[in-house]
């Protein structure tokens, strides 16, 4: 206990002067043939020319571990947290080429040295933030929600909204679905829920709140899809539930007993349904990046036994939701929605497809892809797909899963980029991760975000939501979207026919 | 000297108070609470106003692991702040024991809680009050010792609401608020009124540029509340309070006092001396003593069951199974379901729940808390865990974790929910994380030395009962709070049967639930699997009850001890007798000499309330 205490005392100070303190690399050392064991791994991995320092720790037993990274001969040598300044002349130095990087670990009074690895600096460069929702892995409760930003250039990160500003005790405050138009950070929606809760959207410096109830939609909007240049934002609508699981590893089930899509104008409140089908339950809007074609999932669901409620059916038959991909034409100038097509047929592989999302350059589609249901960032099995829209082939896109969950993936603005939340690391805490994906559609080995401490993400007990790449930094202050979600809502205005 | 004494007699007989009255509640004040040595558990307390304190509090507040250790500490704290008071206020001999008076309301703070500390959000809370009291005093005599020149104190003043709100939400505010108060005894009416009016204009606008643009986690109504726990639920209970506004009330007086005060304090002692009249001064003393005496003895949280959860608690963290059962025995009252709970699983794990589990104590008495107390939020993690029912403890773990922050409990269970479930990388995350406790440490060890063994899980005498229990088929469903009806359902709809274990909980769970259909399917099972064993009476009492009311053909013939059918004949004849009743009546009429069979529980056991 008192060597405990002590240590903890001197863990300041010794990270003190680990960092200011010049270290050197070790001259005599045992050269072992492996690659080392590092957490996060970022082996082999490729990463953007303006990333933050992939900084990591030796994932054995080891006393101390020394990091080279090198480059033309420029290095830097450091406890496998190198400094933002250097990182990025080395990176700029490396564009297009690789980093080396050489590791010493120390047992004892023995040094052992690793085979080196590489990490490739892609000429491409990433949108310089990313927005996530953080919320613990629960399934009710949500207090301490927060909404944050994260600058990938380096480590800040930032609070946009936390639900503890307007939520108290039993008037808590959900806030989820923050969504972007085009990246493009003064242009953004979320949603609070329960308590003093509404859509609110910022536009250009000005912030409302929206009341997005109607007797004539289901529900408030949820999944928004805001168009690439008009003020339309489109929304799924449902009826949601929860199941637990006694024994099953996915744990929650969540599933829609109803659901629509609505189409909201952001400049007159005006909202419509453009899908209400009572045997489809259509979710996941998302827009094609020419702004012509408005793409979602939908599953078909008959009721069969009239003597139980829907609900009831529904709730006994989840396994049977099987979503496909649709899309529907959009025309800008008439603002009227075509016929729907379907785009991939899951339930035809007894499967199903949802988050379908779009690269900048049209050309393909990536969705999640499970077993049932639209839930997928809880199901074990779901993995990311690709659907090259040109060919209509489609693959899983294996450089990228793994094993465990791949789910909430978008595409940075150059298309050159995708981020999405994998919890692959324990099973049960998202993590980001982001890919290099070629023009042709190969991915690089995914590399998790960095932090400043490597350690953070295992011991960090919330998840990564919705990780969604922006092109600069929310400047709203999180106390003026309180002060806004403390006041009045405007109503929509149901029309039927079109807006 | 004198002083010293009674006060360190004082601090000895509370000390022994806690440790011979509150030993195991003080460890699961510990067990509710989480000290991590990493600098993002620190980054974590600091986001919100009266980070600092809470770090510190939960710092002090893990030493509870050893009661002693804790109190001792807790003690110090008090004679530290005894030193200062008298230091500071420059109390008088004659009157020091008055300063036992915030000793006693900040040891009232702790020990009025009773069921609050499950739900207790302000982490450190035990020490935190101590702390911040002990800071905002030593702050005053900062305050007092400056010289009066070149507005020195005045910059004191603004500088402890600066710095002290951020690290001690409202005790700094507190602070601030006596030094303004004291300026019209120490400094010229004057310039005390400019140093009121500072204080007042610091006090409100600290916490509203902090809440601008320092802090985003706190809502604006509760910025001037940071640091004090929150007694609310649905509706806030005020009478909590009460010892920390006599507290700020105590402070105030002390520092508002007329100066004179002091000096006829010291002549008085002179006077008394003079006069040989000690023995008033004593009495004096003495009154003061034995008045905190009774305020802490009166508001002394003493509820029975309260006392019995905790001990079983802890008693069944250290598997200590026939310690449980002896607590249960000593079972006064009627007990709330978590005691019945955890004795029927000390019944179970000793292998005797069919033979005497109906010979204790059985009710559902409301948890004597002011707010809607339930059996989830005491024990709801426990029962999940040592039913096996790993998804839903771990569920509960995280929903707790969320919505009071997270404690050592949840983690040690989310990690031996993962180790039996064979989720290795979330079970190393815990562990991990668990090595940053200062006592915890061993037990991750311990864990970590499990993970890739599943034979030794299943020698490791923690784990290895859990492991009979894990034969639940999957259920997509919902346990609404209700954590005994939910578990009894699952089990007694269950059809495993391979492992007895699991096989007779299955069993004592149709009886739960009163199912005569479930209750045949899992007794035939249990009889063919125990051909040469007595069957335990409860079970004998069921068949006999169930093969009655269904008319059963040749139940006369099956092996029942005539005590069994005895006792239905007499207990029905009575019934018979009690028709009309109210049911309260019936089962007081019958307690005596009924309330161990199944027949009594039955028939007049059944829709008790569920909290």
């Amino acid at each position: 206990m008192k060597s405990k205490a002590y240590s903890f005392f001197i863990f300041h100070f010794s990270l003190l002067l680990v960092a200011c303190g010049g270290l050197s690399i070790p001259t005599v050392y045992t050269q072992m043939d492996q690659l080392p064991t590092i957490y996060p791994d970022y082996v082999q991995v490729m990463v953007p020319v303006n990333i933050a320092p992939l900084s990591f720790e030796y994932d054995g037993q080891a006393d101390e571990m020394i990091a080279r990274y090198s480059v033309d001969g420029e290095e830097i040598v450091c406890n496998g947290q190198p400094p933002v300044g250097k990182w990025h002349s080395l990176t700029q130095k490396a564009k297009g080429n690789a980093i080396t990087v050489e590791v010493y670990t120390r047992n004892g009074d023995r040094w052992a040295r690793f085979k080196p690895f590489s990490i490739f600096v892609s000429p491409d460069s990433i949108d310089s933030y990313v927005s996530y929702r953080l919320i613990a892995p629960s399934f009710i409760t949500y207090e301490a929600l927060t909404i944050n930003q994260r600058c990938l250039e380096n480590y800040d990160e930032r609070v946009i909204y936390d639900n503890m500003l307007c939520g108290f005790e039993k008037n808590g405050q959900c806030i989820n679905c923050h969504h972007y138009q085009q990246y493009n950070p003064q242009r953004l929606q979320f949603h609070a829920r329960q308590f003093q809760g509404g859509t609110l959207i910022a536009y250009d410096g000005k912030i409302k709140k929206v009341n997005m109830r109607n007797d004539s939609i289901l529900s408030a909007g949820v999944y928004p899809a805001w168009h690439p240049w008009l003020n339309l934002i489109v929304y799924a609508t449902d009826k949601t539930f929860q199941l637990f699981h006694t024994v099953n590893p996915n744990k929650v089930e969540v599933y829609d007993e109803e659901s629509d899509i609505i189409v909201y104008d952001v400049e007159t409140d005006e909202v419509t349904n453009i899908e209400n089908s009572k045997t489809e339950f259509e979710v996941f809007p998302t827009w094609a990046p020419d702004g012509k074609m408005l793409y979602y999932c939908s599953a078909y669901f008959e009721q069969r036994d009239s003597s139980m409620t829907k609900g009831g059916e529904v709730k006994s038959r989840y396994k049977e939701l099987k979503y496909n991909i649709y899309r529907k034409a959009f025309n800008p100038d008439t603002r009227q929605f075509g016929p729907r097509e379907l785009v991939f047929d899951a339930a035809a592989r007894d499967s199903s497809a949802t988050f379908p999302r779009i690269s900048p350059d049209g050309r393909y589609l990536l969705f999640t892809m499970g077993h049932y249901g639209y839930f997928h960032i809880w199901h074990h099995d779901a993995d990311l797909w690709l659907m090259d829209l040109a060919s209509g082939v489609v693959h899983p896109f294996t450089e990228v899963n793994s094993p465990d969950t791949e789910s909430y993936h978008s595409w940075s603005s150059n298309g050159r980029w995708i981020i999405f939340s994998s919890r692959r690391g324990d099973g049960n805490f998202t993590r980001p991760f982001i890919a290099h994906v070629t023009e042709d559609g190969q991915a690089s080995k995914p590399f998790e975000l960095p932090s400043r401490n490597p350690d953070y993400h295992r011991q960090f007990m919330r998840c990564y939501n919705i990780p969604e790449f922006m092109q600069g930094p929310v400047t709203i202050k999180p106390q003026r979207f309180a002060r806004v979600l403390k006041g009045e809502a405007v109503d929509v205005k149901y029309v039927s026919g079109g807006l | 000297m004198k002083n010293a004494i009674i006060w360190i007699f004082a601090l000895v007989a509370i000390a022994c108070g806690l440790l011979v009255f509150e030993s195991h509640y003080l460890w699961k004040v510990q067990e509710l609470n989480l000290f991590l040595q990493t600098p993002l558990f620190f980054k974590q307390q600091m986001v919100a106003p009266a980070g600092m304190l809470a770090y510190i509090g939960a710092w002090f507040t893990q030493f509870f692991y050893y009661p002693w250790v804790g109190v001792t500490m807790l003690c110090g704290w008090w004679l530290l702040l005894l030193f200062l008071m008298k230091k500071t206020f420059a109390i008088s001999t004659r009157w020091a024991p008055l300063l036992l008076i915030p000793v006693a309301l900040l040891l009232i703070t702790n020990v009025d809680l009773g069921y609050w500390v499950y739900i207790l959000k302000l982490r450190g809370h035990f020490f935190l009050t101590t702390i911040g009291t002990t800071a905002v005093v030593a702050l005053l005599w900062v305050f007092r010792s400056l010289p009066d020149k070149n507005w020195l104190r005045a910059v004191w003043m603004v500088l402890t609401c600066i710095v002290g709100y951020p690290l001690m939400g409202i005790y700094g505010l507190a602070a601030t608020l006596l030094m303004g108060l004291w300026s019209w005894r120490l400094i010229p009416r004057g310039r005390a009124a400019v140093y009121s009016a500072i204080a007042i204009v610091t006090m409100a606008a600290v916490p509203l540029l902090c809440y601008h643009y320092v802090y985003y986690e706190t809502n604006l109504a509760n910025i001037y509340y940071a640091g004090l726990p929150l007694f609310f639920v649905t509706e806030r209970y005020a009478q909590y309070y009460i010892p920390y506004i006599l507290l700020a009330l105590f402070m105030a007086v002390m520092v508002c006092l007329p100066i004179e005060f002091e000096k006829s304090k010291s002549q008085n002692d002179k006077k008394l001396k003079n006069k040989s009249k000690r023995w008033i001064s004593w009495a004096e003393q003495a009154v003061v003593v034995a008045v905190v005496t009774w305020g802490v003895v009166h508001f002394w949280y003493k509820d029975e069951n309260f006392h019995h959860e905790v001990k079983m608690q802890h008693l069944i963290d250290q598997t200590d199974w026939k310690g449980v059962l002896q607590e249960a025995v000593a079972q006064k009252d009627e007990p709330t379901r978590a005691i019945v709970m955890m004795r029927n699983l000390a019944l179970s794990r000793l292998g005797r729940q069919g033979d005497v589990m109906y010979q204790y104590r059985n009710g559902s008495k409301r948890y004597n808390a002011p707010f809607d107390m339930r059996l989830m939020m005491v024990v709801g993690t426990l029962v999940y865990y040592q039913y096996g029912m790993l998804n839903y403890c771990n569920r509960l773990c995280t929903e707790m974790g969320v919505e009071f922050g997270w404690r050592a409990e949840h983690y040690r269970y989310m990690t031996r929910c993962a180790l039996l479930n064979g989720e290795k990388e979330v079970a190393r995350k815990y562990i991990n994380i668990l090595k940053h406790t200062l006592f915890f440490d061993d037990w991750a060890a311990k864990a970590e030395s499990l993970l890739d063994n599943p034979r030794l899980i299943a020698k490791d005498h923690e784990l290895e009962p859990i492991t009979h229990m894990l034969h639940y088929s999957d259920v997509a469903s919902g346990d609404q709070g209700y954590v005994e009806r939910f578990l009894m359902n699952q089990l007694a709809k269950n059809s495993y049967s391979k492992d007895p274990v699991f096989q007779e909980q299955s069993l004592l769970a149709s009886l739960w639930v009163k199912d005569s259909k479930l209750f045949w399917h899992h007794f035939s099972i249990y009889v063919s699997q125990h051909p040469k064993d007595d069957i335990p009476v409860a079970y004998q009492e069921a068949a006999y009850l169930f093969g009655k009311m269904e008319n059963r053909p040749n139940l006369d013939q099956m092996p029942f001890s005539q005590g069994v059918k005895d006792r239905f004949n007499r207990f029905y004849q009575i019934i018979s007798q009690c028709e009309g009743m109210n049911i309260a009546d019936v089962r007081k009429r019958m307690e005596r000499l009924y309330s161990n069979s199944f027949y009594f529980d039955y028939e007049l056991m059944s829709k008790l309330p569920e909290y």
